[in-house]
C-alpha cells in the first residue's frame, strides 16, 4: 500500500454554542488517511465521531455549530479555506459520504433512477437525463441489483434498508471520489445484510482505488474493515494504531476497557469486564484526562492537564500519561 | 407415531427428571391482517409468528435471535399477554394463560414482567422514578405505601443507583441508567419470569456490559428465568443457556449454546453466525454471504421459508415445509437436510 497522504486533519476543534454552554464536540483531533487506506473511527455515542466527519465535509449546522480552528487538507488543499462554491464541488467529486439511514438522504418523491441521473447531471458526469438514466442502471448493476432496469423505476420506500444503502453506495461511487466517508453505514441493518454491504464496500474500494473513512461504534465491523483505527473519547482521539495492534496490544485504558467489556462470538467470557460510570457530556468535560473519572489507573496527575497524543511505538499513538516518557512507562503493562 | 416423535418423547422423559418447565408455547401463531383497497378490506395476513413451539425451563435463559421482522417481539408480546394470539397455546407453571381475558391478565403480570429496548420511550416522563418503580406494585395491590417506597429504594440500590433517585425524573438519567430503572421496575413484583426485548441493544458497549452483568447477578439473586430477545449473536451467546433462531415467524433451530454456536445445523443459523464480524484479527474467517433480502412475511415463500436464500435448497424445500425435529441432545432443527424424505427418520452424520 502506498503511504501517500490523502487527507490530513490537524488540531480540529468544532464546538456548539448553546446558550451559556459550549459543547466541545470535537476538541483537538489529528489524523491522516493514506491513499487506498481504510481508517475507522470508533467510540461510544457522543464521542465526536459524526461531528469529525461532518467537519471534514463542512456540513456542520452553523449556528449553533462552528469549526473553531484547525485544518483539513485533501491532497494538500485546505478545505476549510475554500469558498462555499468550491466546497460544493469537493463534495461528491472528491469526497462522498454515506449515512446510517439512507432514507434521510434520498428524496421520497423521485424514483431511484431519477435521483441518480439528477446527481450525475449536477456533477457533469453525463450530458442528458436520458444518458443519466442509462448510467443509473449500470451503476445499480455494479452494486449487485439483479433487476436494475426495474429498480431504477422504484421509489426509495419500496426498497429495503440494505437495498437503499446499496443505492447510496452506487451514488457515492458514481463520481469516483478519492475518499468515501461512511458514518455507521450498517448500524441499521441486520447482520446478514451488513455482511453484504461490508463486502460491497470492500469491492468498490478496490475497484475505484479510493480511501475510506469509516465511522462506527461496532468493534467487530472495525476488525473486518479497517487498516487503521482511531479510538475517540470526549471529542479527542485517545488511541491511533493499526488494526492488528489495536486488537492484540491496545494501550489506552479506555480501549482496553472497551475490548474487555465486549462479548465476542469466539470467546467464552465467564463475566464481562465493565467500565464504571458514563461518557461525560461534551459541555462538561472533566478537568485533565477526560477518561479519568472512569479509569482504574487514574492518579492525581491525570486530573491536571489533558495528556498529549504521543507516539509510543512507530505508528502507535496513545493519549495517556502512563505512556509519557517522563513516567518511564511505569505501572502499566498489558 | 413417527420415529421423530418417539425419540422426542424419550428425550423428554429423560430431561424432565431434572428440568422443570416454567413456560411452554405450543403451535403459537399471530397473524396481523393486511388491509388494502379503498374499502380497507383484509387482503391478506402478515404471519408475524407462524406455528412456534418451545419450552423454557426454570432458571434458564433462553435467547431468541433473528433478523428484523422475524417475529421476536410479537412472540414476546403474546407471551406477556400484551396482545392476543391468533392460535395456539401458552402455559405458565402448567396453567393455560392463552385465553385468560385481557381484563384478567393482572395476576399474571405479578409473575411475568418485560424489559424493553428503548430506555427513553419505555418510562413515563411525567412520573418520578419512585412512582415508576412502584406502579406495578400499585396495580397488583401489593404492600402499603410506605413498604412500596422502601422496596423501590432497595431496588434502586440493587440495580446500582442511589435511593435518592426516587425523587428524580427519567430525563435526568442516561440510557444505561434508565435501563436500570426499567429493570428495577420489572423486579418490583418479584416476578419469576422476565422477557427482555432487546434490553441492551440501544446501549453503548461499556454500558451494555454493565447491564448484562447486572441481569446475570439478579438472575442468581432472585431465581429468575429469562427470555432474552436480541439480534446481537455475541450478546445472546454470552447470556443464554439455549438459543432459538427465528426466520420469518418460524423457528429454524433451537439448541444449547455450545452446540448451536459450534455446530449450527440449519443453513440459516450457519449463515447468521458466519456473518458476525470477527474481532479475532489473527485468523481469517470463512464467510457464507447470503444473497438477497428477507422476504415479506405477508407473502412468505412456499415450503421452507428460507429456500429463496438457502445455499443448500433443493426440490423438496420449495414444496414441503420442514417441521422442527428433535435430532437428539436437546437440539431441534427445521430443515430437510436432517430428515429422510421417505421415512422421515433423522439423518445425522
Ligand atoms: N401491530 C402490527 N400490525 C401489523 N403487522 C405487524 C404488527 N406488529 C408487527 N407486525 C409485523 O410482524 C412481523 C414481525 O414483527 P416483530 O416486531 O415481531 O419483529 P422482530 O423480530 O421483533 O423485529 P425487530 O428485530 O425489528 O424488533 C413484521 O413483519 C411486522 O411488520
Ligand atoms: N447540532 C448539535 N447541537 C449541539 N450539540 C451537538 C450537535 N451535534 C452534536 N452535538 C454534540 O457533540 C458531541 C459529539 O456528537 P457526535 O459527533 O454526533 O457523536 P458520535 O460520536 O455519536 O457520532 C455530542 O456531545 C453531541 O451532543
Ligand atoms: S491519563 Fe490517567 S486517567 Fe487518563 S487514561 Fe491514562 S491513566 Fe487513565
Ligand atoms: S429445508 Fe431446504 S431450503 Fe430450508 S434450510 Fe433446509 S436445505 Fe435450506
Ligand atoms: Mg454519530
Ligand atoms: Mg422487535
Amino acid at each position: 500500500m502506498s503511504k501517500e497522504t490523502l487527507l490530513e486533519v490537524e488540531d480540529l476543534h468544532t464546538y456548539f454554542y448553546l446558550g451559556d454552554k459550549v459543547a466541545k464536540a470535537v476538541d483537538g483531533v489529528d489524523f491522516n488517511v493514506h491513499k487506498g487506506e481504510t481508517v475507522a473511527i470508533v467510540g461510544e455515542s457522543g464521542s465526536g465521531k459524526s461531528i469529525t466527519s461532518l467537519s471534514i465535509m463542512r456540513l456542520i449546522p452553523q449556528p449553533p455549530g462552528k469549526i473553531v480552528s484547525g485544518s483539513v487538507k485533501l491532497e494538500g488543499r485546505d478545505l476549510l479555506a475554500l469558498s462555499d462554491k468550491e466546497m460544493t464541488n469537493v463534495r461528491g467529486d472528491d469526497i462522498a459520504m454515506i449515512f446510517q439511514e439512507p432514507m434521510t438522504s434520498l428524496n421520497p418523491v423521485y424514483t431511484v433512477g431519477e435521483q441518480i441521473a439528477e446527481m450525475l447531471l449536477r456533477h457533469k458526469k453525463v450530458k442528458t437525463k436520458k444518458e443519466g438514466k442509462a448510467k443509473a442502471v449500470e451503476l445499480l448493476q455494479q452494486v449487485g441489483f439483479p433487476r436494475a432496469e426495474e429498480t431504477v423505476k422504484e421509489h426509495p420506500h419500496q426498497l429495503s434498508g440494505g437495498m437503499r444503502q446499496r443505492v447510496m453506495i452506487a451514488m457515492a461511487m458514481s463520481c469516483d471520489p478519492k475518499l468515501l466517508i461512511a458514518d455507521e453505514p450498517t448500524t441499521a441493518l441486520d447482520v446478514t445484510i451488513q455482511a453484504q454491504i461490508l463486502e460491497l464496500m470492500q469491492s468498490v474500494k478496490e475497484k475505484y482505488h479510493s480511501s475510506i473513512l469509516m465511522i462506527t461504534h461496532d468493534l467487530g465491523v472495525v476488525a473486518e474493515m479497517a487498516d487503521r483505527i482511531l479510538v475517540m473519547y470526549g471529542g479527542q482521539i485517545v488511541e491511533n494504531t493499526s488494526k492488528y495492534k489495536l486488537f492484540t496490544d491496545a494501550k489506552h485504558p479506555y480501549t482496553e476497557g472497551l475490548l474487555a467489556s465486549m462479548p465476542t462470538i469466539e470467546e467464552d467470557k465467564e463475566r464481562l469486564e465493565s467500565i464504571s460510570g458514563t461518557v461525560p457530556p461534551a459541555d462538561n468535560f472533566p478537568q485533565g484526562c477526560r477518561f479519568a473519572p472512569r479509569c482504574q489507573y487514574a492518579m492525581e496527575a491525570c486530573t491536571k492537564e489533558v495528556p498529549a497524543l504521543r507516539e509510543v511505538e512507530p505508528g502507535h499513538y496513545v493519549r495517556c500519561i502512563l505512556y509519557d516518557e517522563n513516567q518511564g512507562g511505569t505501572a502499566h503493562d498489558s | 407415531m413417527t420415529v421423530n416423535e418417539k425419540t422426542a418423547q424419550a428425550d423428554e422423559t429423560e430431561a424432565a427428571a431434572d428440568r422443570e418447565v416454567l413456560v411452554e408455547v405450543k403451535n403459537l401463531k399471530k397473524y396481523f391482517p393486511v388491509k388494502g383497497g379503498i374499502l380497507k378490506r383484509t387482503v391478506g395476513n402478515v404471519k408475524a409468528v407462524d406455528d412456534v413451539s418451545f419450552k423454557i425451563y426454570k432458571g434458564e435463559t433462553l435467547g431468541i435471535v433473528g433478523e428484523s421482522g422475524s417475529g421476536k417481539s410479537t412472540l414476546g408480546r403474546m407471551m406477556m399477554r400484551l396482545i392476543d394470539s391468533t392460535e395456539g397455546s401458552i402455559t405458565f407453571k402448567g396453567q393455560e394463560i392463552t385465553n385468560v381475558r385481557q381484563g384478567k391478565v393482572r395476576p399474571l403480570r405479578k409473575d411475568m414482567q418485560m424489559i424493553f429496548q428503548d430506555p427513553y420511550a419505555s418510562l413515563n416522563p411525567r412520573m418520578s422514578i419512585g412512582e415508576i418503580i412502584e406502579e406495578p406494585m400499585v396495580v397488583q395491590d401489593l404492600h402499603d405505601k410506605e413498604e412500596r417506597q422502601r422496596i423501590a429504594g432497595d431496588l434502586l440500590e440493587t440495580v446500582g443507583l442511589s435511593r435518592e433517585a426516587r425523587d428524580k425524573y427519567p430525563h435526568e438519567f442516561s440510557g444505561g441508567q434508565r435501563q436500570r430503572i426499567g429493570i428495577a421496575r420489572a423486579l418490583s413484583t418479584r416476578p419469576q419470569f422476565i422477557i427482555g426485548d432487546e434490553p441492551v441493544s440501544a446501549l453503548d458497549v461499556s454500558i451494555q456490559s454493565q447491564v448484562i452483568n447486572l441481569m446475570e447477578d439478579l438472575q442468581d439473586d432472585f431465581d429468575l428465568t429469562y427470555m432474552f430477545i436480541a439480534h446481537d449473536l455475541s450478546v445472546v451467546k454470552h447470556i443464554s443457556d439455549r438459543v432459538a433462531v427465528m426466520y420469518l415467524g418460524r423457528l429454524a433451530e433451537i439448541a444449547p449454546i455450545d452446540s448451536l454456536y459450534k455446530e449450527p445445523l440449519h443453513p440459516y443459523t450457519q449463515a447468521l453466525i458466519s456473518a458476525v464480524p470477527s474481532t479475532d484479527v489473527t485468523k481469517k474467517k470463512e464467510r457464507v454471504v447470503l444473497e438477497g433480502d428477507l422476504p415479506s412475511p405477508s407473502n412468505p415463500p412456499s415450503g421452507c421459508p428460507f429456500h429463496t436464500r438457502c445455499p443448500e435448497a433443493h426440490e423438496r424445500c420449495r414444496t414441503e415445509r420442514p417441521e422442527l425435529t428433535d435430532i437428539g441432545n436437546d437440539h431441534y432443527v427445521a430443515c430437510h437436510l436432517y430428515t429422510d424424505p421417505e421415512t422421515g427418520e433423522v439423518i445425522r452424520d
